[in-house]
């Protein structure tokens, strides 16, 4: 009976071999060097902190870089990519076997395992590995160069190292082909069932003239070994080097919750410098993030701003940062990255939240914006400069007096604040805007349905800073976010109620980093713990409505049922838009935006609507006193089928039964 | 009583808002003498002295000394001016000078006390000045013209030459596109419009009330006008005499850049519109069938 | 060279005012306090001078209660090198001659070669005090400036008449010049400089009650309350009759 198994290095002189070594031994060389020579760029930043939970960090990289969940969510490329990924994962651990057995095992221990069985299972494995690699790559190659993927950069070396993969896989076929012509075919035929696509190979070479077998099998060897060399030196020079580089970047994401950003000290009168202008402002990880973006343009794909040709592209302002840290020059980031583009951005954190190489963007990107207004007092436009003197003297970014800020709630029903259930954190928007009052007036009124006791600090409440923040003025969002903390602390306020996902994110979230620890939810929260409990009643209806999430209420804090379990409790025909959900695009207003002209490109709240009224609903409901404001804007513009734009809230209170039938409590 | 008004000069033109300042003397019934400064050949008429000082027409050190001799010769109660860039600009130096109170911009006065507005008109201030000569300007528009009747005596005079800020010349304003901070009169237009070609309707109008083209944000949101026209918090703050808003409902962002006109009338076919909260008068009426006949009966 | 700019502290226009039962100034409880608009162009108009010369000075001055200081802070952040504060609780009670007599009093012997002060204060809005203050000076003073440019041995500005026409000024230093709207676009004070300004010299001066006022102010009051709007309905020939005859009343047509 023949030795299931195979000679390793058949028809290999040992010389060739001692050659392979040492060329394997450079191209790691190169490959190591590759990746030193990034150590100075990456250390131009701030010192990193030292890296909490290491344990979990590692777990989480290994599990993200073997399983590829971020990867896979992508339709298309995802399974592309991974079935590449495993398939060529299994051709690399075989050769890390014939290099552990030929190496190690048999000449220390004399003990061979790619043998018997087991060889047969590695056969096969890796035969099919091979083959599903190459259709894969051939897969992603198109879609590279043939099809779909719009607005990819392209580099020179994509193409060579896409040739090396190919020729890798192809010639080792070639050599799996013409090794079983000789010590398989017609010698140990069971043996070769184990490797369909060598055998046909193998079949088809009986046609080569018998003396041109070992020579061409020594050559072919010869050249898959430079080959990978060449891969392996490529690495770091190309996109391959994603393949450290991005898993590595797990290891350093920020462990903070969604939407976190560093909350400047301005009370350190040593400080001279505030926010992103040079690259030894950038933190450790904005310096990486750079180097682990493999532009796969998942970020960009979703950016609201890209595509309504603004000049904004999350991938690219990546990519330009990265450009400025490698010339180690320290030049200066908003003017590389564009300004324009910087205040573009409406933080709607879509770029993150798909992002397969965990790169924070947000972050970045005000950073950039704060440098631009603490250091030079730039804003985009005299329109935001007003709103933020506007801020600065009235509390609000809409000139209002500030002793007006509670005129809305006269003859409300609502309490002091010491005998409240729930402080309602009015906003800007609903203490001043007519068509936000409506829908302040309305939780007014679900609460006394429900039971609930609300008070409002009326003229002492400020702006909760969170328009001013994300443009960059640090300052005045500090001074503002002090004001209402003492307020509220003075007053023994502990449970706050919002109905704008701004304030919520700010209040419940930033605010923490400044001392301030209430419990503060989202109106849609609080009624749907409320609707839960059977607390209050609702009239059902059949009006078709669709549902817009906000980003920060949705991507930013993961509300995406409460909303449709109180949409569901007034039974209204309800379809979901095509973008929902983690995926909604946003209305446009966020990141500040709500107080800036949108001067460039088309009108973001426009495509919205757009996609709202493909639904065929009557209403595009949100739960968002900015996407309100942006859909009604919108839906009075929008050709077609009528469109009406209202908050969950005024919905929810407009089915409220009679009071006198309701007996919720 | 007496008093002395001094006309102001631009370009060798008398400023026809001197009949402004004989409609004030008219009103209190008193003895007019008139100054005119500055080369001019036009001559006002009023029943009273005109005193002509030859001379460049702002020199205000020159024009200064001019009525400094003046009213020691005439001894006048008041000296009026127009509040104006002549106006205020040589009243104070006269206060200094003539050791005499000044109010700015009066626009009403009863047994001699003055009413002044202050905070951009949100309230009203009275004002009474020591006795003796007092130093007044007077608001544009606040006090109806005098009918122009009577030949006044007149006196020639040249004004000295003397040290002090001097005209080197007169231009005019750049003009960059539309520029609607600085307008008086604005005629906007919003979604009640209906499509981009009812914009013409609206255009009309403003040429005939000689104003400027606004819009809200959901116009230029339309693409139906340039982003330059939209009034509100995201485009352009305005506070001109007249704010015409035509279908233009008032959302909050509109309302903060233009609730500081003057005048805000708002035409619109539902009354609940919260630009009713603004407005002054409310015309309900539908764009199509008001503005063309609104136009028409200007012309 | 020495520059002084002049600036104010005035209740933001968005207030809604109360005048208490016979008084002559509304109640400051719950209002907004800004810097006067017109101060911040002469502020911005004084910083760049001095930023294009060296070895100048720049200070900036105002006459108000306490809470005035808040402007000269903003004022030393956006560039000024030092303040003085004309401390005077009751400044809404002065005349604008006595204002620019205390401001006449404390600067007369500082040598000052160019002073900008606002066209007017938003709040009183009488453009007094800027010329009274260089008459007093007696020094050379323009108003209502648009354009400023430094020249040889003085300053040639452009001061803004009506429907648009400029009229163009020379005069020798030292000169008052009051700002206009659009003279420049105020810069917003970066970080830095907003913390180096709180370690500015900030002088405090106390005034002594007015003297002899020129002016008395015997009330304020609110002008006659404009409830909702009036509508005008009826027949388009009726509406187009009534608008037309407000407009000819407001003289807004001929």
């Amino acid at each position: 009976m023949m030795e299931n198994s195979r000679v390793i290095y058949w028809n290999i002189p040992q010389f060739a071999v001692w050659v392979m070594y040492l060329l394997a031994v450079l191209s790691l060389a190169v490959m190591v060097w590759g990746f030193v020579r990034r150590l100075k760029v990456y250390a131009q930043g701030q010192k990193r902190r030292p890296l909490d939970q290491v344990g979990g960090r590692i777990f989480r990289a290994l599990s993200e870089a073997l399983f590829q969940q971020k990867v896979a969510r992508e339709p298309g490329i995802g399974p592309l990519h991974n079935y590449f990924f495993w398939s060529f994962g299994v051709l690399f651990l075989g050769t890390v076997l014939v290099f552990i057995q030929t190496d190690l095992t048999e000449p220390l221990l004399g003990w061979m395992f790619l043998e018997g069985d087991f060889y047969k299972a590695y056969s096969l494995a890796l035969d099919l590995s091979g083959l599903v690699a190459v259709l894969m790559l051939g897969g992603m190659f198109s879609r590279r160069y043939f099809f779909g993927a719009q607005g990819m950069i392209q580099k020179p070396l994509d193409l060579v190292f896409y040739l090396d993969l190919f020729l890798i896989l192809g010639t080792g076929f070639f050599l799996e082909g013409l090794r079983m012509l000789v010590t398989e075919l017609g010698v140990n035929d069971p043996l070769s069932q184990y490797s369909p696509v060598g055998l046909v190979l193998a079949r088809y070479f009986q046609l080569l003239p018998p003396e041109w077998v070992l020579p061409l099998h020594l050559g072919l060897w010869s050249f898959h070994m430079v080959l990978v060399m060449v891969f392996i030196a490529l690495i770091p020079f190309s996109r391959l080097k994603h393949l450290v580089l991005t898993p590595v970047n797990y290891l350093f994401f920020e462990n903070q919750p969604k939407g976190h950003l560093e909350t400047l000290n301005l009370e350190d009168e040593t400080q001279e410098t505030f926010g992103y202008q040079t690259p030894k402002d950038l933190r450790f990880k904005d310096i990486y993030d750079t180097d682990a973006c493999t532009s796969c343009a998942r970020c960009q794909d979703r950016c609201p701003a890209f595509n309504t040709n603004k000049p904004l592209s999350p991938m690219k302002v990546i990519e330009d940062l990265g450009k400025v840290c490698f010339e180690l020059k320290n030049g200066n980031l908003a003017e590389a990255v564009g300004k324009e583009a910087l205040w573009a951005c409406t933080t709607c954190r879509a770029c993150m939240e798909f992002c397969p190489a965990e790169i924070e963007h947000i972050p970045k990107i005000v950073g950039m914006r704060r440098a631009m207004v603490l250091m030079e007092g730039e804003f985009p436009g005299e329109e935001v400069a007003k709103a933020m003197d506007d801020l600065e003297v009235n509390g609000n970014p809409l000139g209002f007096a500030k002793a007006t800020r509670g005129d809305w709630a006269a003859g409300l029903p609502l309490v002091e604040v010491a005998e409240a259930d729930y402080v309602y954190f009015t906003g800007c928007y609903g203490s001043f805007d007519p068509r936000n009052q409506q829908v302040a007036k309305a939780l007014v009124k679900l609460a006394q349905a429900a039971g609930v006791k609300l008070a409002i600090l009326g003229k002492e409440e400020r702006c909760c800073g969170e328009p001013a923040r994300k443009m960059g003025n640090e300052y005045l969002y500090q001074s503002l976010a002090k004001e209402n903390i003492a307020t509220f602390e003075s007053k023994g306020v502990k449970k706050i109620v919002t109905a704008c996902p701004h304030c919520f994110q700010t209040l419940g979230q930033d605010y923490r980093d400044l001392g301030f620890q209430a419990e503060v939810l989202h109106a849609n929260q609080l009624l749907d713990q409320l609707w839960q409990h059977y607390k209050f009643k609702l009239n059902r209806s059949g009006v078709k409505v669709t549902y817009h999430d906000s980003c920060y209420l949705g991507r930013y804090n993961n509300l995406f049922e409460a909303p449709r379990n109180l949409l569901e409790g007034v039974g209204v025909g309800f379809k979901e838009m095509e973008k929902n959900g983690l995926e909604s695009f946003c209305c446009g207003a966020g990141g500040g935006r709500i107080l800036a002209e949108e001067k460039l490109g088309t009108r973001i709240n426009l495509k919205r609507a757009t996609m709202a009224q493909k639904t065929g609903a009557e209403l595009v409901v949100s739960s968002c006193p900015f996407c309100l404001t942006m859909m009604e804007d919108a839906t009075k513009g929008l050709e077609g089928e009528p469109l009406k734009a209202m908050d969950l809230l005024e919905l929810l209170a407009s089915h409220l039964p009679e009071p006198k039938s309701n007996e919720g409590q | 009583m007496k008093a002395m008004l001094i006309g102001e000069v631009v370009g060798a033109k008398l400023n026809p808002s001197f009949a402004e300042l004989l409609g004030f003397a008219g009103r209190l019934g008193a003895e007019v003498v008139g100054l005119v400064m500055g080369d001019t050949s036009d001559r006002p008429s009023f029943a009273g002295k005109l005193v002509l000082a030859a001379g460049p027409e702002y020199a205000p050190q020159a024009h200064k000394a001019m009525v400094q001799e003046l009213v020691a010769a005439e001894k006048p109660d008041l000296v009026v001016l127009v509040h104006s860039a002549y106006g205020w600009d040589l009243a104070p130096r006269l206060a200094v000078a003539l050791s005499a109170p000044q109010i700015s911009e009066v626009k009403e006065v009863t047994d001699g006390v003055y009413q002044v507005g202050v905070c951009n008109g949100k309230l009203v201030r009275q004002l009474a000045p020591n006795p003796g000569l007092t130093i007044l300007t007077l608001q544009a528009g606040a006090f109806a013209p005098a009918q122009e009747s009577g030949s006044p005596t007149v006196e020639n005079k040249t004004l000295p030459s003397l040290p002090g800020p001097g005209l080197v010349g007169y231009k005019s304003k750049p003009k960059t596109g539309v520029d609607l901070s600085k307008a008086e009169r604005i005629v906007s237009v919003g979604r009640g419009i209906g499509k981009k070609e009812n914009i013409e309707l609206a255009r009309k109008l403003a040429a005939v009330l000689k104003a400027e083209l606004g819009s809200s944000r959901p116009v230029v949101d339309a693409g139906w006008i340039d982003p330059s026209h939209q009034v509100g918090s995201t485009g352009t703050t305005v506070a001109p005499k007249l704010y015409l808003a035509c279908g233009i409902s008032g959302a909050v962002q509109h309302l903060a850049g233009m609730k500081k006109s003057e005048l805000i009338i708002a035409v619109n076919k539902d009354k609940e519109a919260p630009i009713g909260e603004v407005a002054r008068y409310f015309v309900v009426a539908d764009l199509m069938e008001f503005l063309p006949a609104l136009t028409e009966a200007l012309q | 060279m020495k520059i002084l700019v002049c600036i104010k502290q005035v209740a933001d226009l968005e207030s809604r005012f109360v005048v208490p039962a016979g008084a002559t100034w509304f109640d400051e409880a719950d209002l907004s306090f800004r810097i006067n608009e017109y101060d911040e162009y002469a502020i911005e108009e004084a910083v760049r001078l001095k930023e294009s010369l060296p070895e100048s000075e720049l200070v900036v001055l105002t006459l108000g209660p306490p809470r005035a200081a808040e402007a000269l802070k903003k004022a030393l952040a956006m560039g000024a090198d030092r303040a003085i504060h004309l401390n005077d609780p009751k400044a809404q009670d002065r005349d604008s001659f006595s204002v620019a007599q205390a401001i006449a009093g404390a600067v007369k012997d500082q040598g000052f070669d160019l002073i900008f002060t606002g066209m007017q204060s938003q709040d009183r809005g009488s453009g007094q005090v800027g010329l009274l203050l260089s008459e007093l000076l007696g020094i050379n003073g323009v108003s209502c400036v648009v354009g400023f440019a430094k020249t040889e041995g003085g300053i040639q500005v452009e001061r803004e008449l009506d429907g648009g026409l400029r009229a163009e000024v020379a005069l020798g230093l030292p000169a008052l010049v009051t700002c206009q709207l659009g003279l420049n676009q105020p810069r917003y004070p970066t970080l830095p400089n907003i913390m180096k300004a709180k370690k500015k010299p900030l002088e405090t001066i106390e005034l002594g009650p007015q003297t002899a006022p020129r002016v008395k102010a015997q009330g304020l009051s609110l002008p006659p309350k404009r409830g909702a709007a009036e509508f005008i309905e009826g027949d388009n020939a009726t509406k187009v009759a009534k608008l037309v005859a407000i407009l000819k009343e407001k003289k807004l047509v001929g």
